[in-house]
């Protein structure tokens, strides 16, 4: 069991039915996240990060959303092959997810205690007291002062940071293996960004969580993650230890993501991809970063290229890097 | 309490709305027609007695005073005297009253009862046959006539079937129940008698069927929709990452969401209801205040009609503010 | 050479309710209603208030298709002619209160603070009545006539067109153009006709089509009370409380009327709703 990743996904595609036509949100996504560690996924707006992560607790809106193929192996077990109700007893107990927006994504009519309490039994018979013993202990977990308190009162009367923590307090009342967090300090002032991220850090460790944490902010993925998986137009395109990506980026999105961090561009001056993400809808065939890679190829307009293993925690999807076939 | 001091402050709010409401009943009494006077005593009377009445009322004096006196009689309870009976028109409202409380809260609760579940079924399977059975009722609901659908109903359950009796809140050789709430179905339980039950509530259901009808359309209309865009939210979404069951999700978490607004429209198109009482009544001659101000525009009884029109409204004025109220108790936002 | 932009806006609009399958038969209930209204003196094979006394209440078949009422007249031809009164009701009740309606809006929301404070004030109160209550009022106080509760229910619709028209008024006058058409010394009349007026058109055509439905039941409603149309007037209200004493018997009398009620009334919602979805979004019933 230890060779196994915790998870799997393996070749994940995602359409979405729209007006214009069916949008290949995500084509051929791969991606392994192992025991105990924090996975940095990053990409730009659009490029299908967070609809892989939703698609892990199949909680995609369908319709209009649809999952076309793949395979999601969570400790060995397809998710996507699981029973509905089987499905369901597996969030919020094994996996959990937090969401960018902890303004709206806490019931504004119910009182925190009552939503966490909710959690727990849920997936485990508990009285009451038992249950809110649980969440005291949780909303102490995550540092909140006065957890009583915050228990017994309503999202708006909680500061966007105090809501982030009891998200994540309320996601790992059943102690999950995996956290699964989509943007969860975008919304955030970057002091208190700073807080949760260490809270997560430390939880991590504490508790042997594995996060799947979903940003395009390049600098929050140095800071938290201990390796990073790159995604550009619903493709997994390179994927790396943190340390070894920053040092040799080698898919060219990559260096372009890199030298766009501020602070870091080479030469003082701030580089910026040029063009924009493709569409959906109508993606370019081969490698689909060919429209906005200056070094493309011939070969980048026709096969779409495979991920090479290029240093011993560090793959890539391209054909311009050493090994694969220009 | 905040909760209290909001009360307290729709409460205030509600004061100009009524006297606005009394002012345009006003209005419509001494400014409209040609001659107030003979409004008051009625086609009928002689030239002599209008000019009695004039004084009497003080129809001869400016808009203002006018006012003032109209309002010293509706601070007492004075709404004028029938010209059918010469009963005060209070006391014929008062006698009339809970026929139509009886008629509109059945109609009420068997809206509720559909509607509800029929709005939040047409949300979940958006475009599904659920939702389109849901669309054609409420289209049908708001377009039908409100009188043409009891005669239809009485030509199909009552002539035809003999299903359910035609009109009256009781046949016509049965004794009321003993007066508790002067609602026959609930005095008749209270009383425990099964059979006065039966009838009162034989009685009750075509019209409520009728009068329930076009309120309906709105509920399921406007449940759906907002269930339709709480569905949306994010918090939804959290409450299915958390593993909830689907009816979970759905009834408990959507659903009293989608009740804050719900509940203030159910409140505003409850005038609807009112006013559908006053078809309803007349057709299943159910004694109430809607047919009460049928028979008065037929015997041409103008402060009679007066009389109902500011009652009428000022019950809905004060439905509003207990909607008010309820959204306040579902909305802790306001609450705090 | 291009078109009018209005014009090319109607046609884009006439497009994509082509597409629509609930406009389209919506369309064509009114369209259908329309022929039936215009054509009626064509189509009715008998005078509407023609008394045949020999064939009273007889029941529907070959002669009649929809049977006769009390005295003999013929209610298929009554109907056909129904439609004509019923449609100038709703288009009469929508123009007045559409009118009236939009000049209060545009006045309130334009000049703003206390003046729109005041008549916002008074539409609500005129909302804190049901319509049909304070319609009925009106026209009692104002005497039975087919004129009278036109102008009882048009008055009732007036503070839906007024705070339509004043919500837009009142985003329309922070936008920079009309700061400029002042500053170029423009007057208000002007500004309202010119800017705010044609920037609520599709919202206000939307609620115009979906208030001609509660328009007809409202006028009809009154009428069948005794407030509206009197006879010999073949109006559907009308026709149907004159049928109310026949129904056991006569079922025919008091059923026809209300189902071109019925029928004309979904033609417009449906209708109604199809045009929101296109036109406007934003209001919601």
């Amino acid at each position: 069991m230890a060779d196994t990743p915790l998870l799997d996904i393996q070749g994940l595609t995602v359409s979405f039915e729209t007006y214009q036509g069916r949008a290949r949100v995500l084509e051929g996504a791969s991606l392994t996240v192992n025991r105990g560690e924090i996975m940095g996924l990053v990409g730009e707006t659009g490029c299908g990060k967070s609809v892989l992560s939703r698609a892990i607790l199949r909680i995609i809106p369908s319709p209009p959303g649809h999952i076309d193929g793949g395979r999601i192996l969570f400790e060995g077990t397809d998710l996507l092959a699981l029973p509905r109700k089987a499905m369901r007893k597996l969030r919020g107990e094994r996996i959990s997810m937090i969401f960018q927006e902890p303004m709206s994504s806490l019931n504004p009519v119910f009182t925190v205690g009552n939503q966490m309490r909710e959690v727990v039994r849920a997936h485990r018979k508990a009285s009451r007291a038992e249950a809110n013993a649980v969440c005291l202990e949780m909303l102490s977990a995550v540092r909140l002062p006065e957890p009583e308190a915050v228990l017994s009162a309503y999202p708006h009367e909680l500061s966007g940071g105090m809501r982030q923590r009891v998200m994540i307090a309320m996601e790992l009342t059943c102690r999950p293996s995996l956290l699964l967090a989509d943007e969860p300090t975008t919304a955030l002032d970057v002091t208190v960004q700073g807080q949760i991220l260490a809270i997560l850090a430390e939880l991590a460790a504490a508790e042997n969580l594995t996060i799947l944490f979903v940003t395009h902010d390049m600098g929050v993925v140095a800071q938290l993650c201990h390796r990073v998986a790159v995604m550009y137009a619903g493709q997994v395109v390179e994927v790396a230890d943190v340390a070894s990506l920053f040092a040799r980026p080698t898919h060219p999105y990559t260096r372009g993501l890199i030298a766009s961090i501020p602070g870091r561009a080479t030469g003082g001056e701030l580089t910026a991809i040029p063009g924009s993400v493709p569409s959906p809808i109508d993606p370019p065939p081969g490698c689909r970063f060919h429209t906005r890679c200056t070094q493309a190829v011939t070969a980048c307009r026709r096969a779409v290229p495979e991920m090479i293993r290029v240093a011993p925690d560090h793959s890539v999807a391209c054909h311009l890097c050493p090994g694969g076939r220009p | 309490m905040r909760i209290l001091a909001y009360i307290f402050r729709r409460l205030l709010a509600a004061i100009p709305v009524l006297v606005g409401v009394s002012i345009l009943t006003f209005l419509i009494s001494h400014a409209i027609p040609g001659d107030p006077a003979r409004l008051i005593v009625g086609p009928k009377a002689s030239k002599e007695a209008v000019e009695s009445i004039r004084k009497e009322h003080g129809l001869d004096k400016p808009l203002p005073v006018q006012y003032v006196r109209y309002m010293a009689g509706l601070v007492t309870g004075d709404l004028g005297q029938s010209i059918r009976n010469h009963r005060p028109v209070t006391r014929d409202l008062a006698d009339y009253f809970p026929a139509t409380f009886e008629l509109t809260l059945a109609s009420l609760v068997l809206c509720l009862a559909v509607g509800i579940p029929l709005g939040i079924l047409a949300a979940v399977r958006r475009n599904r046959l659920a939702d389109h059975v849901a669309r054609v009722v409420s289209v049908v609901g708001v377009s039908t006539p409100v009188f043409w659908l009891g005669l239809m109903l009485l030509l199909l359950f009552y002539r035809h079937l003999s299903w359910l009796p035609g009109s009256g809140r009781l046949d016509v050789t049965s004794a009321p129940p003993a007066d508790i709430t002067g609602l026959y179905v609930l005095d008749a339980l209270l009383a425990g008698d099964w059979a006065l039950l039966r009838e009162a509530a034989s009685h009750l259901i075509l019209p409520a069927f009728c009068l329930s009808y076009v309120y309906l359309a709105v509920i399921t209309r406007i449940v759906r929709s907002s269930m339709i865009a709480v569905l949306g939210q994010d918090y939804i979404v959290t409450a299915r990452a958390n593993g909830l069951s689907a009816a979970r999700v759905v009834l408990k978490h959507a659903f009293k969401n989608s009740l804050i607004p719900t509940v203030t429209i159910t409140g505003l198109s409850l005038g609807e209801l009112l006013g559908g009482a006053i078809l309803t009544e007349t057709i299943f001659a159910w004694p109430g205040m809607g047919k009460y101000v049928v028979d008065s525009v037929n015997s041409l009884d103008f402060p009679a009609i007066m009389g109902f029109t500011l009652v009428a409204s000022a019950a809905y004025v004060a439905i509003n503010l207990g909607v008010d109220v309820i959204y306040a108790f579902l909305n802790p936002r306001i609450r705090y | 050479m291009s078109a009018h932009p209005l014009l090319r806006e109607l046609k884009l609009t006439l497009r994509i309710l082509a597409r629509n399958p609930s406009a389209l038969i919506g369309g064509a209930v009114i369209v259908l209603m329309v022929l039936l209204a215009l054509g009626a003196p064509l189509l009715a094979p008998f005078d509407p208030v023609k008394l045949s006394l020999a064939e009273r209440l007889s029941a529907p078949g070959a002669a009649h298709f929809f049977g006769t009422d009390e005295l003999g007249r013929d209610i298929f031809s009554r109907v056909l002619y129904g439609a004509r009164i019923s449609l100038s009701i709703g288009l009469l009740v929508i123009t007045v209160a559409g009118v009236t309606g939009a000049l209060i809006g545009a006045t309130s929301g334009y000049f703003g603070g206390r003046i729109d404070n005041a008549v916002m004030r008074v539409m609500d109160v005129v909302l804190s009545f049901p319509s049909l209550v304070l319609a009925l009022a009106l026209a009692a106080a104002m005497g039975p006539s087919l004129v009278n509760a036109i102008l009882a229910t048009a008055f009732v619709m007036i503070p839906k067109f007024a705070r339509l028209v004043r919500g837009e008024a009142l985003s329309v006058r922070e936008l920079p153009f009309v700061a400029a058409s002042r500053v170029a010394g423009a007057g208000h009349g002007f500004i309202i006709r010119r800017h705010i007026l044609p920037n609520c058109l599709n919202s206000a055509i939307v609620l115009a089509t979906l208030t001609l439905g509660d328009a007809i039941l409202i006028a009809a409603s009154l009428s069948f009370i005794g407030l509206g149309a009197q006879p010999p007037t073949p109006e559907w209200g009308a026709m149907i409380a004159s049928g109310r004493k026949f129904l056991m018997d006569q079922w025919w009398y008091a059923t026809f009327p209300g189902l071109f009620i019925l029928v004309t009334v979904i033609g417009f919602n449906i209708f109604g709703d199809a045009l929101r979805d296109v036109l406007d979004p934003r209001i919601r019933r």
